[in-house]
C-alpha cells in the first residue's frame, strides 16, 4: 500500500467516527432533543391524568393542518438532505442552492399554516390558562415554532453561502451542521404530530 | 470527508415518510369514530418510530457513522415513544 492510499484509507475510517458537521452542533441537538423529550413526557403523563379532557380538546384542533405541516417539514428536510448531497457528492453549488431554496419554501409554508392555526385558536379566546390541554398545546407547539424560525434563518444563511460556492466536499462542515439542526426540527415534529393531533 | 448517503436512499426515505404521514393522517380521521385503543396506538407508535429512524439514518446521515451516535439519537426516539406508551397504558380505563 502506498503512503497516499494509506492516507486515503485512514481518512475513510475517520468518516465513520464522527457525525456530519461540527461536533458542537450535535451536543446542541442532543440538548434540544432532551428538552423536547421532557416536554413530550410531561404532555403524555398530564394526558394520562385526564384523557377525557385531552380527547375532547383534541377534536377542536385542525388535524388536516397538522398533517399538511408534517408533509411540508418532511419535504423541506428532504430538500435539505439533497442539497447537502449535491455539495458533498458532486460539488454542485448551483444545484444545492436550488434544493436549499426548496427547504426554505417548505419551512415558510409550515410557518404560514401554523400562524393560521394560532389565529384561529387565539381568535376563539383560548389562552395558556384555558385548560391543561391548551397550556401544553400552545407552549409545546410555540416552542417548536421558534425552532422552525431559527431553522429558517440558518437555512437562509446556508442558501446564501452555497450560492457563493463557499461549501465544497472537503469543506462542508457549516452546511452539514445547519442541515443537522433542521432535521432535528423535523424529527421533533414527527413525534409531536401523532402525540398532540392523533393519539386518543 | 463527509458521510454520504446515496441519493436514491434519500428519495426512498422521503417516499416512505410521505406514505407514513398520510397513513398517520388517515388513522387520525378513522380513530375519531372508533373505540379501538391498543392496536391503533401500537400501529401509530410503530409508524412514528419508522419515520424517526428514516430521518435519523438517511436525512441526518447517521447511517454510515459510528453506532454510538446513531444509538444516542435512535435511543432518544425509543425513550420518548416508550414514555408515551407507558403514559397511554396508565390512561386506559
Amino acid at each position: 500500500m502506498t503512503p497516499t492510499s494509506t492516507a486515503l484509507t485512514e481518512s475513510a475510517d475517520e468518516l465513520h467516527i464522527a457525525p456530519p458537521g461540527d461536533l458542537a452542533i450535535w451536543f446542541f441537538i442532543l440538548a434540544e432533543l432532551l428538552a423536547f423529550a421532557v416536554f413530550f413526557a410531561a404532555y403524555a403523563f398530564a394526558r394520562a391524568k385526564n384523557p377525557e379532557l385531552f380527547d375532547e380538546m383534541q377534536r377542536t384542533l385542525n388535524r388536516d393542518a397538522g398533517a399538511a405541516n408534517t408533509l411540508l417539514l418532511i419535504t423541506a428536510s428532504w430538500c435539505v438532505a439533497r442539497g447537502v448531497h449535491a455539495v458533498v457528492k458532486y460539488n454542485d453549488s448551483a444545484k444545492a442552492s436550488r434544493w436549499l431554496l426548496g427547504g426554505i419554501a417548505g419551512g415558510a409554508g409550515f410557518l404560514v399554516i401554523k400562524l393560521f392555526e394560532y389565529s384561529h385558536v387565539f381568535g376563539a379566546g383560548i389562552t395558556l390558562s384555558t385548560n391543561t390541554f391548551y397550556m401544553f398545546y400552545i407552549s409545546l407547539t410555540f416552542f417548536h415554532f421558534m425552532h422552525v424560525i431559527l431553522g429558517m434563518v440558518i437555512l437562509t444563511v446556508l442558501w446564501a453561502q452555497t450560492r457563493k460556492g463557499l461549501y465544497t466536499p472537503d469543506s462542508a462542515n457549516g452546511l452539514e451542521s445547519g442541515a443537522a439542526y433542521w432535521h432535528m426540527v423535523d424529527l421533533v415534529w414527527i413525534v409531536l404530530f401523532p402525540l398532540v393531533y392523533v393519539m386518543r | 470527508m463527509s458521510p454520504i448517503i446515496p441519493a436514491r436512499k434519500i428519495d426512498l426515505a422521503y417516499a416512505i415518510l410521505v406514505a407514513a404521514t398520510i397513513a398517520t393522517w388517515l388513522i387520525g380521521d378513522w380513530w375519531q369514530d372508533h373505540n379501538v385503543l391498543l392496536p391503533v396506538m401500537g400501529g401509530l407508535l410503530t409508524l412514528t418510530f419508522v419515520k424517526c429512524r428514516l430521518v435519523i439514518l438517511d436525512f441526518m446521515a447517521l447511517r454510515p457513522v459510528k453506532f454510538f451516535w446513531r444509538g444516542i439519537v435512535i435511543g432518544w426516539a425509543l425513550l420518548v415513544l416508550g414514555l408515551i406508551s407507558l403514559a397511554y397504558l396508565i390512561s386506559l380505563p
